[in-house]
């Protein structure tokens, strides 16, 4: 009845009569869209680019990018939830920048691939033989043969950081069992410490750690499970769930967990009032930064059967990773193109430069890292097997229902087993 | 020019453009939404025809809905039977003759012009159990048993998003009130005064039924407010925690926009509409009174 872009331009106007002052508008896209066409009429090709990550090192390595191929780069940063919305309605109309990055994950690369509107890079990728530099099955291919995107970040996981002072006064050592780790948090909340800051808001930190807690339990208890091999009613599952309302129930987290935002969360433990954060790897420059050698890191304690090299959570998902999109719609689309698989290659310098594990290869040495970066580095080695984050994995509604659910059980509305009954139900119907 | 004002086929001429533009801004939008309310649409892939689908599960599965409803409910009453009255009495203040009248009139307004969104971050830090201002200050006055997890707890999440709203506007009824305020004549208080209508009984018999239109128009206002609220929960609770906070408009953009159901979305936005419009319709209807003169 009516054209789809109509149609999400219309349905975006009502629905966001209410909400417009929160969500910011296309106003960036449109200058980004009146300074590109400024820039053709002086006869400069141009680049728009998206981006989510507020590390400076992709602005940088973007502003480089843009120089080594000869075009004008439109560089816009927002704010990571922001970008969510702003992405999944860009998409819809067809009002995206010339390359943009995506979260990892299915919810996220599904509505993508889907909205027809990036172009594949193959032809880019074989002529400027720049696709041979990649690692085996770092380039993601598709249905049809071909790849539609470039990596932009490296596989991150969720760590265990501690506060070195903060564990010093306790005169703790950090937990290495379920039982230390209980031990810790009695003592931390004894003398007034957070034990754990969660930023609860947002959700995810709570639903990591519990895809942790239940992979620890059995490294192939969601595999199974998801393939119907085995239910979300297992004893992993059941078992993880009670050591969650464990550690709630003996106030592991802040005051008032479930209504903290991540960074002030995070703020908490910066600012020794924490003693452990449970966050992404991509943290470790930004906190090591921020608390130099106050910043400690282990590898996730054996909280169940498997022991601590069993398994990692991991934000990226080998099938849906973090990833560069170039537009086909794009007015420079060759330019586009090269430029989106540079810069993808220009950050996995940076990466490589800081000690992490590259997905191309690069000639860049890297640099001296600091002891937490280099345990981290040598722990993720030894890691067997990195278990994509189970929100990755699910459409965009059923992750969210997903995390709602999860926020219950860490808020008390749900028992273990009330929660484990209601995820099989949802994952099961979510097949 | 007279000539030109009294022609209407002239006076429609002019109304046109206003008009079109009207309804395609907002009129067509609506009806599209109403007509995506009967799809299940993704916003990418084709959209699949669900009749009342969407609109079952708003009434019948979706336990969120009702808790936004109720929600909804909290926010309006608030606005009617709290802020309003709140804001009766400081125009009340305000508009008495003493030194420094204006300096508080521009206090108590001062919240208005601060933006949502800077208001809503200001007392997430105030509200905030750990390091935050409110629990400080309630355990240097000796009442730390009070300190609460404010917007982190189901109990008290909706309660401090409350305080807050009440807060922020309480200056923007105050200020159209004191202006209805003015607008009565000194002279009735001054009959009034004769008959021994001083104090109390002035502003029962004078002021409020003089200020009727105005407190109607503060009401609708209010009521509005409270059913569209979006950016302070936003901002302050996202919703949570457990949907203690959710409201219509918050769960309409989550829906559409991060579960990409447009289709349901839709649908909670066209409720939203509804509920606005019935809701203004039955409050002009019930407060609409003879206007009343001395």
């Amino acid at each position: 009845m009516f054209g789809k872009k109509l149609g999400v331009v219309a349905a975006s106007i009502a629905l966001s009569s209410v909400v417009l002052s929160a969500c910011g508008g296309a106003n960036g896209n449109e200058g980004a869209t009146q300074n590109q066409d400024a820039k053709a009429a002086e006869g400069t090709e141009s680049v728009s680019l998206w981006m989510f990550d507020a590390d400076p090192m992709y602005q940088a390595a973007a502003e480089a990018t843009a120089a080594e191929v000869g075009v004008d780069l439109n560089y816009e940063y927002i704010q990571d939830e922001t970008y969510k919305t702003k992405i999944s309605v860009a998409l819809a109309a067809n009002e995206l920048p010339d390359v943009f990055q995506q979260h990892a994950g299915k919810s996220y690369r599904t509505p993508v691939l889907q909205s027809k509107t990036v172009a594949p890079l193959n032809d880019t990728l074989d002529s400027t033989g720049l696709g041979a530099k990649f690692l085996d099955n770092q380039l993601v291919k598709e249905e049809d043969g071909n790849i539609y995107s470039v990596p932009s970040n490296i596989s991150t996981t969720l760590v265990f950081y501690y506060n070195k002072k903060l564990m010093n006064d306790l005169g703790a050592t950090p937990p290495a069992t379920w039982d230390d780790l209980q031990a810790l948090v009695t003592k931390a909340d004894d003398k007034g410490i957070i034990p754990i800051a969660l930023g609860g808001k947002e959700r995810w930190q709570g639903d990591l750690l519990y895809n942790l807690l239940v992979a620890r339990q059995d490294v192939n208890a969601f595999d199974h499970a998801i393939k119907g091999d085995a239910k979300f009613t297992d004893a992993p599952f059941v078992d993880a769930a009670k050591q969650v309302t464990s550690l709630v129930s003996s106030n592991a987290f802040q005051k008032g967990f479930l209504g903290s935002a991540y960074l002030d969360a995070q703020e908490l433990f910066k600012n020794d009032k924490a003693l452990i954060w449970i966050d992404g790897s991509f943290n470790f420059g930004a906190l090591s930064k921020a608390m130099g050698d106050n910043l400690g890191y282990i590898a996730f304690p054996k909280t169940g059967a498997e022991d601590v090299y069993s398994a990692t959570i991991g934000f990226q998902n080998s099938a849906a990773p973090y990833s560069l999109f170039v537009n086909n719609s794009s007015k420079h689309l060759d330019k586009a193109k090269e430029f989106a698989i540079k810069l993808s290659l220009k950050l996995n310098d940076d990466f490589v430069r800081k000690g992490l594990p590259g997905y191309a290869a690069s000639e860049v040495k890297s640099e001296s890292q600091n002891e937490q970066l280099s345990a981290y580095a040598s722990d993720i080695s030894k890691t067997t097997k990195t278990q994509a984050m189970w929100f990755g994995l699910l459409s965009a509604d059923t992750g969210q229902e997903y995390r709602d659910m999860t926020q219950q059980l860490y808020g008390g509305n749900l028992t273990p087993e009330e929660y484990t009954a209601q995820l099989e139900t949802l994952l099961r119907s979510a097949e | 020019m007279e000539r030109a004002l009294s022609d209407k086929k002239l006076i429609a001429l002019f109304l046109v453009p206003g008009l079109t533009v009207f309804l395609v801004f907002y009129f067509v939008p609506i009806l599209m939404t109403a007509y995506y309310s009967f799809q299940k649409w993704d916003g990418i892939n084709p959209m699949a025809f669900v009749g009342l689908d969407n609109y079952t599960k708003m009434f019948t599965a979706d336990k969120s809905f009702w808790k936004a409803v109720w929600n909804s409910v909290a926010f309006l009453l608030t606005g009617v039977f709290v802020q309003l009255p709140l804001s009766f009495g400081l125009a009340l203040l305000v508009s008495r003759k003493m030194k420094g009248r204006k300096w508080f009139r521009n206090i108590y307004f001062f919240p208005v012009v601060m933006s949502t969104t800077m208001v809503s971050l200001l007392w997430v830090k105030i509200y905030d159990p750990n390091i935050g201002m409110l629990n400080t200050l309630l355990e240097a006055v000796h009442l730390g048993s009070w300190a609460q997890a404010w917007l982190g707890d189901t109990k008290t999440a909706l309660l401090s998003v409350l305080i807050v709203t009440t807060w922020h506007y309480v200056g923007y009824n105050m200020l159209i009130l004191f202006a209805g305020i003015q607008g009565i004549s000194e002279q009735y208080y001054e009959a009034a005064k004769l008959d021994g209508a001083v104090g109390w009984k002035a502003v029962r018999y004078i002021t409020l039924p003089l200020l009727s239109d105005v407190l109607r128009i503060c009401v609708v206002l209010n009521v509005i407010y409270a059913l569209k609220t979006f950016e302070s929960v936003y901002v302050m609770t996202n919703g949570g925690p457990l949907h203690s906070t959710t409201m219509i408009a918050l769960k309409m953009f989550q829906e559409a926009f991060l579960k990409q159901n447009f289709g349901y979305g839709s649908a909670l936005a066209v409720f939203m509409v509804l509920e606005c419009l019935i809701i203004a319709w039955v409050l002009n209807k019930v407060l609409t009174r003879e206007k009343i003169e001395y």
